[in-house]
């Protein structure tokens, strides 16, 4: 059995803040158990799901995983600028990782926009309804990371850039699962 | 089988994000822990898209 000290030990183990590992994890528990139930939900109807999805646009949204992924490589370029003390690369790196991020935004709208022109909205099938949520819910967190990461970059520390980062590397971790799942598993 | 490969390589670079970018490399007990809950989530993601 552990003392608290050890205890203590294991925890100051842990790259980063603990709280932003707190949101980490119970984001990604959350985002995980939503990919679940919409692959259990998928085995009562597969060839419904299979039709549904055939309507989304698989190159757009590989795109905006080269376009997240590099995002990603981009921010922790920036951690190591910033523990490097070069404040100017490192807004440099932040700033480039957030208009990839915009970029990102951007094309998810133009898919959103695309299914509505083909009436495709929350409601037309269950894999639709994950669909939106999923995603939408991603979403959210690009744009909260943007937030954060223009917020770093205002003040470029080594410590609120690893943090910071920590974040957009969340929203990068949960796509990159999310991805396949939705769009390429027929 | 695809939806295997597909799954795996999306396996693969959760784990990058993970280790290099998250720095769990640096906190080999952190590490282990993550690796074991998200190989264990993706089996059970690979168990569900090849039931379908």
């Amino acid at each position: 059995m552990s003392t608290p000290n050890q205890e203590q030990t294991v925890i100051d183990q842990l790259p980063g803040d603990l709280m932003m590992w707190i949101l980490i994890v119970s984001e990604l528990l959350v985002f995980g158990a939503g990919l679940a139930a919409y692959l259990g939900v998928r085995l009562t109807d597969p060839a419904g799901f299979a039709e549904a999805q055939s309507h989304l646009h698989k190159a757009a949204a590989g795109i905006n995983t080269v376009v997240l992924v590099s995002s990603g490589w981009l921010a922790a370029l920036a951690v190591q600028a910033a523990e490097a003390g070069r404040v100017a690369k490192t807004r440099l790196l932040l700033g480039l990782a957030s208009v990839l991020g915009g970029v990102f935004l951007w094309i998810k709208g133009l898919e959103y926009a695309e299914k509505s022109a083909q009436g495709i909205d929350f409601e037309t099938h269950p894999f639709f309804t994950f669909y939106y949520l999923l995603t939408g819910f991603h979403a959210v967190h690009v744009v909260a990371g943007i937030v954060i990461l223009g917020l770093v970059a205002w003040r470029p520390t080594a410590r609120n850039t690893e943090v910071g980062t920590a974040f957009w590397h969340m929203v990068d971790l949960v796509w990159v699962i999310l991805f396949p799942i939705l769009y390429l598993l027929g | 089988m695809a939806a295997l490969v597909i799954l795996g390589l999306a396996w693969m670079k959760a784990q990058v994000i993970l280790r290099t970018y998250l720095g769990l490399a640096q906190a080999p007990s952190w590490s282990r822990g993550f690796a074991l809950v998200l190989g264990l989530y993706m089996l059970g993601m690979m168990g569900l898209a090849v039931a379908a």
